[in-house]
């Protein structure tokens, strides 16, 4: 009973700052409103008893990538009005868009929903041992090929973005420490003899 | 042989050629360098032989726990892509403009993706090897950053592509949901592949894959990267991804989805019908030579994706035979393209390869080659090509699909014989294109070029390629 109530209190809360997320004119609160969903989505995840994956969704999308979103927000200052206009014109159509999507789905759930029967999976008793542990030796034992792949496709994003973002300048003036540490005084510097003026 | 780390040798040779040109790379400071040539065409050469060796010798064996799997169809695939990737690199990277090594190294990456997209044998390694292949699609796109074209269309690429995958993932969530499981053997369950959720399931990849594949409704990328990006780089995504594309179609739903092939073949079908006939008639309307070539993808797309909605083996094996001649066909007229550009001025309308026989008569007729293939004139390869799809599609009683192939084939003719008009007979007032292969491309061009008007009369070596590579199921049957 009371795992129903925060269940559904914690659910509602998360569709309504999602909701929010796009209905807010300005983009600091919609990021502010999308970290609210974020948390609550780790709190459902608690419930689940996954509390690692809750965790890290808090840190991870909250403590990086959403400090990142509003540091390039604040950083913008996106132009608030011309957002709103091209909003308005397309709302319609995407409303209309969205929900013949989900008329279809609700629909095809309402029809037969049978096989949507969550309890009809085989979902395994979590053992008695902790979530992180659990997943630490999924990872590297069955998954490690997977978890390889995704290293290669990081090292992928971050050449992309390099090579997108770095302009090599001409006639910049760099240290080449080599150099100035191999530097002869006798060449750098030239004693001079100066007659005494009479 | 049965290491499972012998078994991905191409693979780590590859990863280890990435890192190597990473680190080489990092201590060069001149501007015009080789690196990426040579680390890319060693690299792709070995991996070519080793696939071969592969090839003839394989065991059929899944390793890493079932995520992987080394069979015929994906060290034959391997092998195609390694060995069209060296033609590419020597026939585009040894022109001084196009040495920038991230370019390479992004290519290398894409020929990763493909690699394990061809091997993959559950639906996160096969989503990873598609974002590893994606990714690095979208940098090349975008590596022209001076241009405001080619920023624009990276950009779209990149949203459209990335709801794509969302899509995609949407679709496969529900797959896991149905089955609680996302191996490709266990997802051949008859009792839950028939329901309407599995069939929405499979509706929404199907949205991914012809995203992926630029298939009608999801193929407003494809004209848009083919102009903005450069030569060299377009040449690389006309050709390469497709592979992997093929790769993802054909292990998801000939491997995966198998049971419900009465489902995927209409859909597959009606996105290769819509592909076959806006992409051929949005063609004729266009002046830009690259948005044409890009529309014809669009085109041949749709004819691969009829022979592919058959929904048996021997339409998987026209499929590929004739994806593998497009690739022939699309870099002969993409290196053509490449080789008479300049750093200051490329190609990109039709007046600019007005009266092109009078200054490059050979790489005129290479194009020439690949026009009259991709319509489907005889002694080429193109017209053996339309005809084994043809002729897939009549065997199975799929007459009325095959007539209006043919009659959209003659359609095309237009714009691809206007191609050879402007080349032969028009005049041109631009300065003439300034544009020099060295001895390298010239070599290569002719090749493809020859290879183009040899195996069209001389054809069973590619399709005796593609038997072979489907042989196990061959044996199945």
């Amino acid at each position: 009973m009371i795992k129903e109530i925060i269940f559904y209190t914690f659910s509602s809360v998360l569709i309504c700052s999602s909701l929010a997320v796009i209905l807010f004119r300005n983009p600091v609160y919609s990021a502010v409103s999308l970290i609210l969903s974020f948390i609550t989505s780790g709190f459902l995840w608690l419930l689940l008893q996954a509390e690692f994956l809750a965790i890290v969704l808090i840190l991870v999308y909250v403590g990086a990538v959403m400090v990142l979103f509003l540091f390039v927000i604040m950083m913008l200052n996106i132009n608030n009005e011309r957002d709103k206009s091209s909003f308005n014109s397309l709302a319609p159509f995407a409303l209309f868009i969205g929900l013949i999507i989900a008329a279809e789905l609700i629909t095809l759930i309402w029809i037969n929903s049978s096989q949507f029967n969550i309890n009809s999976l085989s979902i395994q008793e979590p053992d008695q041992v902790s979530n992180t542990l659990a997943l630490g030796k999924e990872l590297f034992t069955n998954y490690i090929l997977s978890f390889e792949i995704a290293g290669f496709i990081l090292l992928l994003a971050i050449i992309i973005s390099i090579s997108l973002t770095l302009r090599t300048r001409k006639n910049v003036k760099t240290q080449i420490a080599s150099e100035q540490i191999s530097v002869d005084p006798s060449t750098r510097i030239k004693l001079v003899d100066l007659k005494e003026r009479e | 042989m049965n290491n499972e780390l012998t078994l991905i040798t191409p693979e780590l040779i590859i990863a280890s050629a990435i890192c190597l040109l990473i680190l080489v790379n990092s201590f060069l400071t001149t501007e015009k360098r080789y690196t990426g040539l040579i680390i890319g065409s060693i690299t792709m050469a070995t991996c070519a032989l080793i696939s071969l060796i592969f090839l003839i010798e394989t065991t059929n064996s899944s390793i890493f726990n079932n995520h992987y799997k080394i069979d015929h169809f994906s060290t034959g695939l391997k092998f195609t892509t390694y060995l069209i990737a060296l033609f590419i690199f020597i026939g585009t990277k040894t022109n001084k403009e196009n040495t920038k090594s991230e370019l390479v190294l992004l290519e290398i990456f894409a020929i990763l993706g493909v690699s394990i997209l061809a091997s993959s044998n559950n639906l996160l390694t096969l989503y990873l090897g598609l974002e590893t292949l994606t990714l690095s699609m979208y940098g090349l796109v975008a590596s022209k950053r001076s241009s405001e074209i080619a920023t624009e269309s990276a950009m779209k690429f990149f949203i459209l592509g990335a709801i794509a995958s969302a899509i995609f993932l949407y679709g496969v969530s529900f797959v896991y949901g149905l089955h609680g499981t996302l191996f490709f053997e266990e997802l051949n369950n008859a009792t839950i592949n028939n329901t309407i959720e599995m069939q929405l399931a499979l509706a929404f990849i199907i949205c991914g894959i012809a995203f992926k594949l630029g298939a009608v409704p999801f193929h407003s990328w494809v004209p848009d990267t083919y102009q903005g990006a450069s030569t060299s780089s377009a040449l690389f995504i006309s050709t390469i991804p497709k592979l992997g594309a093929f790769a993802l179609i054909y292990r998801l739903l000939y491997e995966a989805f198998i049971a419900n092939a009465e489902f995927w073949s209409l859909l597959i079908l009606l996105l290769g019908l819509l592909s076959l006939i806006l992409g051929n008639v949005i063609a004729i309307a266009q002046d830009n030579l690259r948005r044409i070539l890009g529309y014809s993808a669009v085109g041949h797309i749709g004819f691969i994706l009829i022979g592919l909605s058959i929904g048996s083996i021997d339409g998987a094996i026209a499929a590929l035979a004739y994806l593998v001649i497009y690739i022939l066909m699309t870099a002969a007229a993409f290196m053509s393209i490449e080789v008479i550009s300049t750093e200051k001025r490329a190609v990109v309308t039709l007046a600019d390869i007005k009266d092109l026989n009078s200054t490059h008569p050979w790489i005129s007729l290479i194009m020439l080659f690949s026009m009259f293939s991709m319509v489907g004139i005889p002694p080429f390869i193109g017209f053996y090509a339309k005809w084994i799809i043809l002729s897939e599609l009549i065997n199975s009683d799929m007459l009325s699909i095959a007539l209006i192939g043919i009659i959209v084939s003659v359609i095309a003719a237009f714009y691809y014989l206007r191609i050879v008009w402007y080349m032969y007979f028009e005049k041109n007032e631009l300065p003439i294109m300034k544009g020099s292969p060295n001895i390298f491309q010239k070599t290569s061009i002719s090749l493809v070029g020859l290879s183009i008007l040899l195996l069209g009369i001389y054809p069973s070596p590619i399709i005796n390629f593609c038997r072979s590579i489907f042989s196990p199921f061959l044996l199945i049957d």
